[in-house]
């Protein structure tokens, strides 16, 4: 028994070792914050570091922990650590879940707080989806799609000197890469079972003219939506697409088109630059070109869906004033410009600034044209669940066990029943 | 010791149980109304749980029963004297010291359809006309990941049966060759009866976990492709956390328990027979 006691008592004085080695203590009157943010390429975790390392030297008062997680966990950590104890002060939020955050209180209101230089010159497009019901509860921090990555030397080789201009002759380039083997799956999409194959069927969506949801919210892909779902299965049925497609994510299809296996891919901003770093890729600067992906033939001449994020204040958190503070830097038009390397700002100005220009004209006047036209999906709150529901059956018409219209009748009528 | 058990296992069973009784949402900010038994009514006609209940009954009866003969067989040859034979008993301990995680990203490495070695292998041995997507095929992705849980624990099995392998008095199996008996009779009659108890709490433990499986599905294909690996356990975690119904949750995860629970039942009931 004095022996159980002595060993509790020895454990009880290590505590404090294990304490120390969570987080380092602030000194008193040091205000502290936690910032949940999502490990990527652009921004990466080294960037957002020296952000935040930049800005608590310009604040010395305020200390900053930064936490970071893949995107597919960053919605229910963030929930999470909401409902417990320790929720964080600021996170990064997908456009998705703006509405579903704002719908259970978790948003703070920073309508009054925006100084106006932020609401002139950050893109229009950006404060769309940071705003809810006439508030806004977010603050845009970059603007994105899917771009379509084409490989202009492959194009050269099979006799096309131009970009396609609509989705039915980027199928036709496709077929004549096969042909003349110049690539053996000429198309290589992120279409596992995840949000990024919801990103490139809703890019499909768009150029087909389909919508998720007529003006009454009602879902309508069950008929809007047969044609962007039947396109996709008769690039797989043709042996166009790759068909590791189905297990691959956006980071996989990046390497697949790196190393020259593929000649059209979708894919965000980030990879342009990634995609002729000789670290990264065999293919050299001649040999990516990027633009909004074209529309169907006599439908519209291109399409675009946002998967844009912004860096919301959370109710909970106990200093919002300097969570705020933090959320501004991040987003200043000073910070975002300095590593605009692999995510181009938010700001206006910056898309006529030629050192932002400098070198990568082509995705700048392809990002000024997406955001102009650039649709979102379903902002509902029960998005996910919603997601999870047409990423399965969308699967099973790629995979062949429905057809694309029975896939997708089933799974709005599996949404309509929620 | 019923305080302890009471406070680490008995009121989070409770809170569970009270909290599958309501239409709990996760971070709903009004008040959750009771429902009664409708959650479990619900989810046991919800056709998404009894699918994603056959792929960990099918997950636990491949795998469980994978690992049953392959680790039994090795110990069997681990027990035979050979040259090096302790340095191959201590590596037979590493795929289960292998953290599940570690586990699940080495063997999505090994599948990768571009640069995964089982590619490589099978098509330099000409079992591949070309590479396979492994864990993308909706007809293979599921016992791709079986074929990785067995690799990582058949070796508990092994190690649990070499050990009652070694309590085998050698004289029993002099005994029965002298007697004339061939090799299957002597595991038959002799070997098999010593290691049954052993290998009859190896078994109970690894269905519990395979039944229960959840961290190496969820590296490895996150329940795609099209749901086909979509076990019990991820299904409980997406009804909770991805649709944010705590609820329903709960209630899914009570049903887990139960069905768990009555393989523990059986098992204690053998035990005791045998006992008497």
């Amino acid at each position: 028994m004095k022996k159980g006691i002595a060993l509790l008592l020895c454990l009880a004085c290590l505590l404090p070792i294990f304490a120390a080695g969570t987080k380092e203590s602030a000194p008193s009157g040091m205000i502290e914050l936690r910032f949940l943010g999502m490990a990527q390429a652009a921004y990466s975790e080294q960037n957002v570091n020296d952000m935040t390392a930049d800005f608590m030297k310009a604040n010395p008062n305020i200390k900053v922990y930064t936490e970071f997680v893949p995107y597919e966990e960053l919605r229910n950590k963030t929930l999470l650590a909401y409902g417990s104890n320790n929720s964080y002060d600021a996170v990064l939020v997908d456009d998705i879940w703006f509405t579903e955050y704002d719908s259970k209180g978790m948003l703070v209101d920073i309508t009054a707080n925006i100084p106006k230089s932020y609401k002139d010159g950050v893109l229009a497009g950006g404060w769309n989806f940071t705003t809810k019901k006439g508030k806004i509860v977010g603050l845009p921090w970059f603007l994105d799609t899917m771009y379509l990555f084409y490989n202009p030397t492959m194009l050269k080789a099979a006799g096309y000197t131009a970009a396609p201009k609509s989705v039915e002759e980027m199928v036709e380039m496709g077929r004549a890469l096969k042909a003349k083997k110049i690539v053996e799956y000429p198309f290589v999409f992120s279409l596992a079972q995840a949000e990024a194959l919801i990103c490139v069927y809703s890019n499909f969506l768009e150029a087909f003219g389909g919508s998720f949801q007529d003006a009454q919210g009602n879902y309508i892909l069950d008929t809007s939506g047969v044609k962007a779902l039947e396109f996709l299965v008769s690039l797989k049925k043709e042996g166009l697409l790759n068909p590791n497609s189905l297990e691959y994510l956006e980071e996989d299809v990046r390497r697949v088109f790196s190393t020259g296996d593929a000649a059209f891919t979708l894919n965000w901003g980030y990879m342009h630059a990634l995609a002729s770093d000789p670290a990264e890729s065999k293919l050299k600067k001649a040999d990516v070109g990027v633009m909004v992906l074209p529309g169907a033939k006599g439908v519209k001449d291109s399409a675009a869906m946002s998967g844009s994020m912004g860096l919301s204040v959370l109710s909970k958190s106990k200093n919002p004033n300097e969570a705020l503070k933090y959320i501004l830097y991040l987003s200043s038009k000073e910070v975002q410009d300095t590593y605009s390397n692999l995510q181009l700002p938010v700001w206006t100005a910056s898309y006529d600034d030629p050192s932002i220009q400098a070198g990568r004209e082509d995705l700048v006047a392809a990002a000024k044209k997406a955001f102009s036209i650039m649709n979102v999906r379903p902002s509902v709150p029960n998005y996910q669940e919603v997601s999870a529901i047409f990423q399965q059956h969308i699967q099973t018409a790629l995979y062949g066990e429905k057809t694309p219209k029975q896939a997708l009748t089933d799974a709005v009528q599996k949404v309509k029943a929620l | 010791m019923i305080l302890v058990m009471g406070a680490v296992i008995g009121w989070p069973l409770i809170q569970t149980f009270v909290l599958s009784l309501t239409d709990t949402q996760l971070m709903d900010v009004s008040a959750p109304s009771f429902v009664g038994f409708e959650n479990f009514i619900k989810g046991l006609g919800n056709q998404g749980f009894l699918d994603a209940l056959k792929v960990s009954g099918l997950f636990a009866l491949v795998v469980v029963s994978s690992e049953m003969i392959l680790g039994t067989g090795v110990a069997l040859l681990l027990n035979e004297p050979f040259r090096g034979r302790n340095l191959v008993r201590a590596l037979l301990i590493l795929p289960w010291a292998v953290p599940t995680t570690v586990n699940a990203i080495m063997w999505r490495l090994i599948y990768n359809p571009e640069y995964g070695a089982l590619n490589s292998l099978l098509f330099q041995l000409g079992f591949l006309d070309s590479y396979i997507s492994w864990l993308g095929s909706a007809d293979k992705a599921l016992w791709s990941v079986m074929f990785a849980d067995v690799w990582k624990n058949f070796s508990l099995v092994a190690m649990i049966a070499l050990a009652s392998l070694q309590t085998l008095p050698d004289s029993q199996i002099e005994a029965a060759k002298i007697d004339g008996a061939g090799a299957w009779q002597r595991f038959r009659y002799i070997t098999l009866p010593h290691l049954i108890p052993s290998l009859q709490v190896a078994l109970v433990l690894r269905i519990i976990e395979a039944v229960k499986v959840f961290d190496i599905i969820y590296v490895m294909t996150k329940g795609g492709p099209a749901n086909k690996t979509r076990s019990a356990s991820i299904f409980v975690y997406q009804e909770a956390f991805t649709n944010s119904r705590m609820g329903s949750g709960a209630a899914y995860a009570i049903i887990m328990v139960s069905l768990i629970m009555i393989l523990i039942a059986f098992y204690i009931r053998g035990l005791s027979r045998r006992e008497k």
